[in-house]
């Protein structure tokens, strides 16, 4: 964690992977009077302000612009204030005894499913071009030798497998998040 | 390009609407991601008797009369007298999808700021059909009781 002054960086480990446990973490850091104040590359960034006991929860929404007031509105209805906004992710905050955000398993589920569509589609389609390229490369290989061209197909076989298994990750991840709300 | 996209999806999701509306709503469309419906819609139900989830039926009770928002969370807390608290996520989420299934629609506020939204014909139809189902729930379990302790009585 950098401190800079008034700001401090907390990293993330992503959000399938942690979500409570970093919601948990910022509501620790609150009490030590440092504030969420946004999302931030691969973390958050806090600002230093007066220590209060906070519940943090994340939730994800795709919002058109049209939709956005009524949103927050209903969460500040609810007694949660919102606090950053990155894409369909939403933090809220609320003292201790707020009713959760989420008050049934459905709706919970259909918070996860909103999210893993687009991680099975990702990690599909890394894991099916990391083999198509592969196979390419062996053809190559076999016809030609070792070429520029066969190293190419080479590089991009290995770069969609590295791409493939982090989404493959994120994916199982949600997964196993949805499966707990079935 | 992007407007071109976010017109398609609406249209994917009114398509998976109407097939839900129209009766087809199983538990694959669910798995495989379609969840309209997934959410105020019993998980446990492969036919279309359309079930409601207990956070569905409390808020489409409340929309028996228009409320915005706030309203609904207030009067089910109040017609519950507090053991049922809807949280805004929940409600945001279930208010989307019965607004596309066409249980509630929004309503001409006086409030510009504040949405208010009214069950449908078609969410009164629903609603009643869903209380009377559970009140038909309660008498069967009123009944089975009944006869147990009435079975222990008489040995």
């Amino acid at each position: 964690m950098n401190r800079t002054g008034k700001t401090r960086y907390m990293s993330s480990m992503g959000l399938a992977f942690a979500e409570e446990k970093e919601m948990k973490k910022l509501g620790e850091m609150a009490e030590q009077g440092w504030l969420l104040e946004s999302f931030a590359f691969l973390g958050y960034r806090l600002r230093k302000g007066e220590a209060q006991k906070l519940q943090y929860s994340l939730d994800v929404h795709e919002l058109k612009p049209s939709e956005q007031n009524e949103y927050f509105e209903l969460f500040e209805a609810g007694g949660w204030s919102h606090v950053c906004t990155q894409g369909k992710l939403h933090i809220f905050s609320a003292p201790p005894g707020t009713v959760p955000i989420y008050s049934d398993k459905n709706t919970m589920y259909e918070k996860y499913n909103r999210v893993i569509g687009v991680w099975r589609m990702l990690a599909a389609v890394f894991v099916i071009f990391s083999i198509v390229f592969h196979l390419i490369y062996r053809q190559i290989v076999e016809a030609q030798g070792i070429t520029l061209l066969s190293n190419v197909f080479l590089v991009l076989a290995t770069l969609c497998f590295a791409l493939a298994v982090p989404s493959l990750m994120t994916f199982t991840a949600f997964l196993v998040r949805r499966r707990r709300f079935r | 390009m992007s407007s071109f996209f976010g017109k398609a999806s609406i249209d994917k999701e009114k398509t998976v609407v109407y097939y839900i509306v129209n009766g087809y709503i199983l538990n694959g469309c669910i798995e495989n991601g379609y969840t309209i419906g997934g959410a105020f819609l019993s998980r446990n139900n492969t036919f279309a008797t359309e079930q409601l989830t207990d956070s569905a039926y409390y808020i489409l009770l409340s929309l028996l009369t228009p409320r915005h928002g706030y309203g609904i969370m207030k009067y089910v807390e109040e017609l519950t007298e507090g053991e049922v608290t809807i949280g805004p996520a929940t409600l945001y989420t279930l208010i989307k999808k019965m607004q596309e299934a066409g249980y509630i629609v929004l309503g001409e506020g006086e409030d510009e700021r504040r949405k208010t939204y009214t069950a449908t014909e078609k969410g009164r139809t629903i609603i009643e059909g869903e209380i009377n189902r559970r009140s038909r729930m309660v008498d069967h379990g009123k009944a089975a009781w009944k006869s147990a302790t009435e079975g222990i009585n008489h040995e």
